[in-house]
C-alpha cells in the first residue's frame, strides 16, 4: 500500500467511524425524547457485558435508546482502534518492518488498558 | 467505585446544548473541547470530576477523528512521526488514566484549574506575538521521517526534516500523561514541542498533533470504564454537541480572530480556572 493509498484508508477510516457514532448517538438521543418514560432515575454506567448480551441474546429487554448510546460511544472507541490496525498493516505492506515495530508497541500498550479495563 | 448520577431528560439535552457552545468555543480557538467541556459539567451541572473528565475523553475522540480525516486527506499530517511519537502518548495516556482514577475529586479539580491557567497565558502570549508561520521549503534531503505537503496559502510544496526525536518522545509521553490525567487533547503541549523542538512546520504540527490525539484518549478511556466513570447518556449528549459545535467553531475561526476576541478567552479561562481551583 503505498503511503497516499494509507492516507486515503485513514482519512476515510476516521470519516466513516465518526459519522456512524454520530448518528448512532443522535438516534438515542432522538428515541430518549420520543420515549421520556424510558429515561432512568439514574443515568446508566456504560457496561459492555450487558450490552454484548443484549446482542448475542436480543435486544427485546433493552431500552432501544441506550442501545444506540452504547452503540454510539463504542463505534466512536474503536474508531482510533481501526486506525492503529490499518497503519500496521499499511507499513507492512509497504515492508516497513521500524514503523510495523512502533505499531505494534502502540497496539500493545492500548491492549494492556483494554485489560485493565475489561479484564 | 461506581457513582450514581440523577439527571433529568431536560438536563441532558442542556447537556447537548452546552456542548454545542463549549465546542465552538474549542474550535474557533483551536484548543479542543475538553477545555470547557469539563468545567461546564462540573461548574454547572455538578458532575463529579472523575465522570466529567471520562466524558470529555471520550469527546476529544470524536473531535479529533473528525479533524484528522480531513488533515489526513490534504496530506498536512505526517503519519510515521504521529505513529512514533504514540509510543509516547499512549503510555503516558495509561499512566496518567491510573494516577487519575487515586487522586481525588479536589485534587484533580485544582490540577485542572492549574492547567487552565497555562493555557491561559499561553492564549496571551498571542495578544502580543505576530501570528507563527514556518515556510520552510528547503531541505531537499528530508530523512526517514521528514515529509511535504502542499500549502494553499503559501501555494507552494513545503519540505521539512524532523529532529529531536528522543526529547520529543519524552514530551509526548508528558503530554499523554496530563490528556489521560485531566481529560483534554494535549495538542496545547505537543504543537509547541513539534514545532519548537521538532522543526515542523506549523500545519503539520497541528495535524499531526491532532491525528494522535484519538489514540491517546484510547489508551485512558479503558481505565475510566473500568472504574465506572463512563456515562452513557452523559456522554453521548456531550460527544453530539461537542463534536457538532467544534465543527462550527473550525469554519468560523478563521473569520474572527480577533485581538479582542483573544482578550475575552483568556480572560474567561482565568475565571474558569479560579473557579475551578475553589470549586471543592
Amino acid at each position: 500500500m503505498h503511503t497516499s493509498k494509507l492516507e486515503k484508508v485513514v482519512s476515510w477510516t476516521l470519516r466513516v467511524g465518526v459519522l456512524a457514532s454520530a448518528s448512532l448517538l443522535v438516534l438515542g438521543i432522538i428515541g430518549l425524547i420520543l420515549q421520556p418514560s424510558m429515561m432512568p432515575p439514574t443515568i446508566p454506567v456504560l457496561n459492555l457485558t450487558e450490552f454484548l448480551e443484549a446482542i448475542a441474546t436480543g435486544t427485546s429487554s433493552f431500552p432501544y435508546p441506550n442501545l444506540f448510546l452504547y452503540a454510539g460511544i463504542i463505534v466512536l472507541v474503536l474508531t482510533p482502534l481501526a486506525r492503529v490496525l490499518i497503519t500496521l498493516f499499511g507499513f507492512a505492506f509497504q515492508k516497513d518492518w521500524t514503523f510495523v515495530v512502533f505499531s505494534l508497541i502502540v497496539l500493545l500498550i492500548i491492549s494492556f488498558s483494554v485489560s485493565l479495563g475489561i479484564g | 467505585m461506581p457513582v450514581s448520577l440523577s439527571m433529568s431528560l431536560e438536563t441532558i439535552l442542556l447537556i447537548a446544548v452546552g456542548g454545542v457552545i463549549t465546542g465552538i468555543i474549542g474550535g474557533l480557538f483551536g484548543v479542543g473541547g475538553g477545555i470547557f467541556l469539563i468545567p461546564f459539567l462540573v461548574l454547572l451541572f455538578d458532575v463529579p470530576m472523575h465522570q466529567a473528565i471520562a466524558t470529555s475523553i471520550v469527546a476529544v475522540i470524536a473531535t479529533s477523528s473528525a479533524a484528522a480525516s480531513v488533515n489526513v486527506d490534504r496530506r498536512f499530517t505526517n503519519i510515521r512521526l504521529g505513529v512514533l511519537l504514540e509510543t509516547g502518548t499512549t503510555a503516558g495516556a495509561v499512566l496518567g488514566g491510573i494516577t487519575a482514577n487515586v487522586l481525588s475529586e479536589a485534587v484533580l479539580s485544582r490540577l485542572f484549574g492549574g492547567l487552565i491557567f497555562v493555557v491561559a497565558i499561553l492564549m496571551a502570549r498571542r495578544l502580543w506575538q505576530r501570528a507563527y508561520s514556518r515556510t520552510e521549503t528547503g531541505p531537499s534531503e528530508r530523512g526517514k521521517l521528514g515529509a511535504s505537503y502542499f500549502d494553499p496559502a503559501l501555494n507552494e510544496e513545503v519540505r521539512y526534516r524532523v529532529s529531536r526525536i528522543p526529547a520529543g518522545l519524552g514530551v509526548s509521553f508528558l503530554a499523554g500523561n496530563i490528556s489521560g490525567l485531566l481529560g483534554i487533547g494535549g495538542g496545547i503541549i505537543k504543537v509547541p514541542m513539534m514545532t519548537l523542538l521538532c522543526g515542523l512546520p506549523m500545519k503539520a504540527a497541528a495535524a499531526t498533533s491532532n491525528f494522535m490525539i484519538g489514540v491517546t484518549a484510547l489508551a485512558s478511556v479503558f481505565i475510566y470504564y473500568a472504574n465506572g466513570h463512563v456515562h452513557a447518556m452523559l456522554t453521548g449528549a456531550s460527544v453530539v454537541g461537542v463534536l457538532g459545535g467544534s465543527l462550527v467553531g473550525t469554519y468560523l475561526s478563521g473569520k474572527l480572530h480577533g485581538k479582542i476576541i483573544t482578550g475575552l478567552f483568556v480572560l474567561i479561562l482565568v475565571t474558569i480556572a479560579i473557579r475551578m481551583v475553589l470549586a471543592t
